[in-house]
C-alpha cells in the first residue's frame, strides 16, 4: 500500500499532452455539435409524437448541453492533457526563494533555487554578468552590492532581455563549475536526463533560439534567482467546476423535462420555452448551491490541513516553512503546457526540511551548553553530488517502499528506536 | 380540476417557486445537521500540509528519555563506541592519557520518514552527576565542536566518527553524543551518554563523584543503584493500523479497546487520541495514483514492540541482588534512594560505597548502575561499574 498524498491531475505523454490553445478549436466544435445533437432530439421527439416543439425548446435544450460538454472537455484537459510526463519520483533538493503561495486553482507553490547554489552568491553572478556584457544589459545599478537596487535594475529590463541575463547566469555562471551541476536537468535541457520524447515537445532553450523558453521561472521582484517551481496539489477549481457542472446538467435536464411537460399539458410552443428556461433556472440554481455547500471549494485548497483532526497520524503540530528555508522535495517531473512552457515538480509528494532559514525571527543569545548550535551546520552550499545521491536513494525508498508488516530489531536497536515504537 | 388547471402557465411557475422554496427549507435543516457533526476546522492559513511533510526521529540509546519513560538503563551505551586508530574496540574506562582515539556514535531513525542532514556532535564531561562543562572531543580552527552531518533511512541507521585525543592529565571522562534535525519528531531522544568504570574488588568499591547543582537555588537530589544489563533478543515490531476515535462510541469498538460501560465518548475520544500519537506513524492509501479525494481514503499505521521492552526493562525490575548494597556517606535513606542537599550554584563530592558481601563467589561480576535524579525525577547523571569480586 503505497503512502498517501494528495494528487488529483494525471499528466500525459509528450505528444499527447497539449496546452489550451492547442484545442480550443476542437473542443468548441466539438461541444457546438454535441448541441446540435441535443436540439436535433428534441426536435425529433416533437416529430415522432406530433407534437410542435418551439425555437426557444429546441435552442436552450442545445444550449445548455453544449455548455455542460464544452466543461467537461475543459475539466479533462486541466487535469488529464495539460501537464507533460517527464519522469515520476524525482528529487530535487535547494532553497526556498520565496513565501510559497496559494493559487487560485487551490495549488500552493514553491520556488527552490537548486542546490548547491546558495541564493546570495547567485545574485554575485548577475552583478557580474551584467558588468561583463555592459553592450547588452546596459551599465547596471549605481551600486552592484545593493541587492535591491539589482533586483530592481534587473525587474526593469524587457523581458527578452531578462531571460538572456538570466540564461547566462545559469549557462555561464552556475553550471561551468566542476561537482556543481548534479542538478543542472531542473534548469537546462538535457534529451540523455528527460528522454527523446520529453526534449522533442519541449521549447528550445538554447542561446541559438530567437526567442529562448528557458525550463525554470524567474521572479525578479521576489528574489534574482532561476527557480525550479513546484506545487504542491489542491481541487479547489476542480471543486468548483463540478459544482457548476452538476448546476449545468441539472439545468439541461429540468430544461428538457418542463419542455416535454409543457409542451404534451398545454402545447403552446411560445409558453414551454419560457417555461423551459425557468425551470432550468430555479432547478440549475438550487443545484449548483446543494453541491457548493456540500463541496466546498475552499475546501480544496492545498494549504490547508488536509487531514482529519480525529487522524491518529496528526498531532495538530503544524510545520511551516519560510524563503531561505533548505529543503528536498520529491515528486513528479513534468512540463506545464501552459505558463510559457515551464518545467515543475508537480505534484509535490513529500518535503524534508534539511535546514531553516539563518535569517529567521529569532536567535540564540545565550546557550547555555557553552557551543551554540549553528542554525545550518548542513548548509546548501555543502551539499555535494554524493549527498544529493544518497538522499534522494533515501527519499525514495520512504516514499515508494511499502513498510515492512513484521520486523525484528534486536534489544540494543529496539532500545535506541524506543521513541518511534506504540 | 379548479385548483389546478394544467393549461395555465401559471401553475407550472407556483408549482416551481414552492418546490424550491421546500427544497430550500430541507436543505437549511440539512446544513444545520451537518454543522453540529462537523469534527474539525480548517486552518486558513499558509501552511505545509501534514501529509506531505515528513517527519524523522534521529535519535540513539538516551538515557534520560528511556527512564522518563520507565525503562532500566545503562552507561555502557551500546551506541557509542571507542576505538583505536585501527578500529579495535578499546573499553571507555580503559583509555590511556594523550592518545589518539575514534569515537564511532551510531545514530538511528525511528521513523517511516528519512531523516536527511542529521547533525551529530560529541562532547566529553568530567566525571560527575549533572557537571556543566562539556569539551568537544574534536573541534574545528575555532574550537568550536565538530560537526559531522549523517543521512539516514526510514528504521535505519549511519554511524558518525569523531577523532578524539585524550586530556593529557588522564581522568575518568564521560562521552555524551547528541543528534537534532529541524523536523525531528521526538526531540527528547537525541543525547546519549558513555561512562563506565571497571574495579575489582575484595570487599567494598569505593567511589568520590562529584554532584553539581547550576541552578541558584536548594537543589535535592536522589542517587539510586540497579544491576541491569542489556539482555541481546530479538524484538519482535508488528505493523498495526491505529483506528484514532472515529467511531469509538460503537460498543464493538469500545469493547475492543477494553472500554468499561462507564467511559463518556468525550474520555474514550481523549484516551484514543492520546494512544493513537504514541509512536511513529505513517499514512497508506490504497491508490498508487494518490489520492484524489482531500483527506480521506488512507489509513495510519505504525509499529508495535514498546510494551514488550517496557515489560522486560522495566525501571524497578533490576534492584542489587545476593547481599550487594550502596552506602552514601551523609545522605538520608528514602526508600529505595539517598538523598542528598545540595546548596544553590555549588557541587558535592558524594562518596559511595559499593558493598560487596564476604559470601560472594570470587570472580563474580556484576555492572552496577549508580545514578542520580533531581526531585521531579529528571536524570543527572550515572555511571556503570564492572565490578568483579576479587579474592
Amino acid at each position: 500500500m503505497p503512502r498517501s498524498y494528495p494528487h488529483y491531475t494525471q499528466c500525459a505523454a509528450p505528444g499527447v499532452a497539449h496546452s489550451f490553445g492547442e484545442s480550443w478549436f476542437g473542443m468548441t466544435l466539438l461541444s457546438l455539435v454535441l448541441g446540435g445533437l441535443a436540439s436535433g432530439g428534441a426536435w425529433l421527439v416533437g416529430v415522432i409524437f406530433a407534437k410542435a416543439v418551439g425555437l426557444g425548446c429546441i435552442l436552450g435544450v442545445g444550449a445548455l448541453f453544449a455548455l455542460v460538454a464544452a466543461l467537461h472537455r475543459f475539466l479533462d484537459w486541466y487535469y488529464n492533457k495539460r501537464l507533460m510526463c517527464i519522469k515520476d519520483d524525482q528529487c530535487v533538493a535547494g532553497t526556498l526563494t520565496g513565501d510559497p503561495v496559494a493559487a487560485t486553482d487551490g495549488d500552493q507553490k514553491y520556488d527552490i533555487l537548486v542546490a548547491p547554489f546558495p541564493p546570495q552568491e547567485v545574485q554575485t553572478y548577475f552583478a557580474e554578468v551584467i558588468q561583463e556584457n555592459p553592450a547588452q544589459f546596459g551599465a547596471g545599478p549605481g551600486n552592484f552590492a545593493d541587492p535591491i537596487a539589482l533586483q530592481n535594475y534587473v525587474e526593469a529590463m524587457s523581458e527578452s532581455v531578462r531571460n538572456r541575463l538570466y540564461m547566462r547566469v545559469v549557462h555561464e555562471k552556475m553550471f561551468t563549475q566542476a561537482g556543481r551541476d548534479f542538478l543542472k536537468r531542473y534548469l537546462v535541457r538535457i534529451k540523455a536526463e528527460m528522454g527523446d520524447a520529453a526534449f522533442d515537445n519541449s521549447p528550445d532553450d538554447t542561446f541559438a533560439s530567437q526567442s529562448p523558453n528557458p525550463m525554470f521561472r524567474i521572479s525578479p521582484a521576489d528574489s534574482l534567482a532561476p527557480y525550479l517551481h513546484c506545487e504542491l496539489e489542491g481541487d479547489r477549481l476542480k471543486k468548483w467546476l463540478t459544482n457548476v457542472l452538476i448546476g449545468l446538467w441539472t439545468a439541461a435536464v429540468a430544461y428538457a423535462a418542463a419542455c416535454a411537460i409543457c409542451i404534451f399539458v398545454s402545447g403552446q410552443e411560445w409558453a414551454c420555452g419560457w417555461i423551459g428556461k425557468g425551470a432550468a433556472l430555479l432547478l440549475g440554481l438550487l443545484a449548483w448551491l446543494l453541491s457548493h455547500l456540500i463541496n466546498d471549494p475552499d475546501e480544496g485548497a492545498a494549504n490547508q490541513t488536509d487531514v482529519d483532526f480525529a487522524d491518529p497520524a496528526f498531532d495538530g503540530d503544524k510545520s511551516s516553512i519560510r524563503q531561505g528555508d533548505l529543503m528536498l522535495i520529491f515528486g513528479d517531473w513534468i512540463k506545464d503546457t501552459e505558463h510559457g512552457e515551464y518545467f515543475e515538480i508537480h505534484p509535490i509528494k513529500a518535503i524534508y526540511l534539511i535546514c531553516h532559514s539563518e535569517t529567521g525571527d529569532w536567535e540564540i543569545v545565550d546557550d547555555l551548553t557553552a557551543y551554540p548550535r549553528e542554525r545550518c551546520p548542513f548548509a546548501v552550499e555543502k551539499i555535494a553530488s554524493e549527498d544529493m545521491e544518497e538522499m534522494c536513494k533515501l527519499a525514495t525508498s520512504a516514499e515508494t517502499q511499502d513498510p515492512t508488516e513484521d520486523k525484528i530489531l534486536r534489544t540494543t536497536q529496539a532500545l535506541s528506536m524506543a521513541g518511534g515504537l506504540r | 380540476m379548479d385548483c389546478c388547471n394544467l393549461d395555465d402557465p401559471w401553475f407550472w411557475i407556483g408549482l416551481l417557486i414552492a418546490l424550491l422554496l421546500l427544497g430550500l427549507a430541507l436543505l437549511v435543516l440539512w446544513l444545520r445537521w451537518r454543522k453540529g457533526r462537523k469534527e474539525y476546522e480548517k486552518q486558513r492559513c499558509i501552511e505545509i500540509p501534514p501529509d506531505v511533510v515528513r517527519r524523522p526521529d534521529p535519535c540513539l540509546y538516551s538515557q534520560p528519555y528511556l527512564m522518563a519513560k520507565g525503562l532500566a538503563v545503562t552507561w555502557d551505551n551500546p551506541d557509542i563506541q571507542v576505538t583505536n586508530l585501527g578500529g579495535t574496540p578499546v573499553p571507555s574506562s580503559n583509555l590511556q592519557p594523550n592518545t589518539d582515539y575514534i569515537v564511532a556514535a551510531t545514530i538511528h531513525n525511528a521513523s517511516f520518514d528519512a531523516a536527511l542532514g542529521v547533525e551529530v556532535r560529541c562532547v566529553y564531561r568530567p566525571f560527575s552527576f549533572g557537571t556543566p562543562d562539556r569539551v568537544p572531543v574534536e573541534a574545528d580552527a575555532n574550537g568550536n565542536p565538530a560537526v559531522r552531518i549523517v543521512h539516514i533511512g526510514p528504521w535505519g541507521s549511519a554511524i558518525a566518527k569523531f577523532r578524539w585525543r585524550t586530556p593529557a592529565s588522564g581522568g575518568h571522562f564521560c562521552l555524551q553524543v547528541e543528534c537534532y534535525h529541524p523536523s525531528d519528531r521526538e526531540p527528547n531522544n537525541n543525547v546519549g551518554q558513555e561512562n563506565t568504570d571497571v574495579r575489582t574488588a575484595a570487599s567494598d568499591v569505593n567511589l568520590v563523584i562529584p554532584l553539581f547543582n547550576a541552578r541558584a537555588r536548594h537543589a535535592q537530589a536522589f542517587i539510586f543503584a540497579n544491576e541491569y544489563t542489556i539482555a541481546e533478543v530479538d524484538v519482535r515490531l508488528r505493523l498495526h493500523q491505529i483506528r484514532g476515535y472515529k467511531g469509538i462510541d460503537r460498543p464493538t469498538l469500545r469493547a475492543a479497546a477494553g472500554a468499561g460501560a462507564g467511559g463518556s465518548t468525550e474520555e474514550l475520544m481523549r484516551a484514543a487520541e492520546r494512544d493513537a500519537l504514541r509512536g511513529a506513524r505513517i499514512r497508506l492509501a490504497p491508490n498508487a495514483g494518490g489520492r484524489g479525494s482531500r483527506g480521506v481514503g488512507y489509513r495510519v499505521y505504525g509499529y508495535d514492540g514498546f510494551q514488550q521492552l517496557s515489560g522486560n526493562h522495566a525501571l524497578g525490575g533490576f534492584s542489587l541482588r545476593d547481599g550487594w548494597t550502596l552506602d552514601v556517606d551523609n545522605a538520608r535513606r528514602q526508600g529505595d534512594a539517598w538523598q542528598l542537599d545540595v546548596p544553590p550554584k555549588d557541587s558535592l563530592n558524594v562518596s559511595l560505597r559499593l558493598l560487596v558481601p564476604d559470601d560472594a563467589p570470587a570472580g563474580q561480576r556484576k555492572a552496577v548502575n549508580i545514578w542520580a535524579t533531581d526531585r521531579f525525577g529528571a536524570l543527572l547523571g550515572g555511571v556503570t561499574i564492572h565490578v568483579r569480586k576479587g579474592p
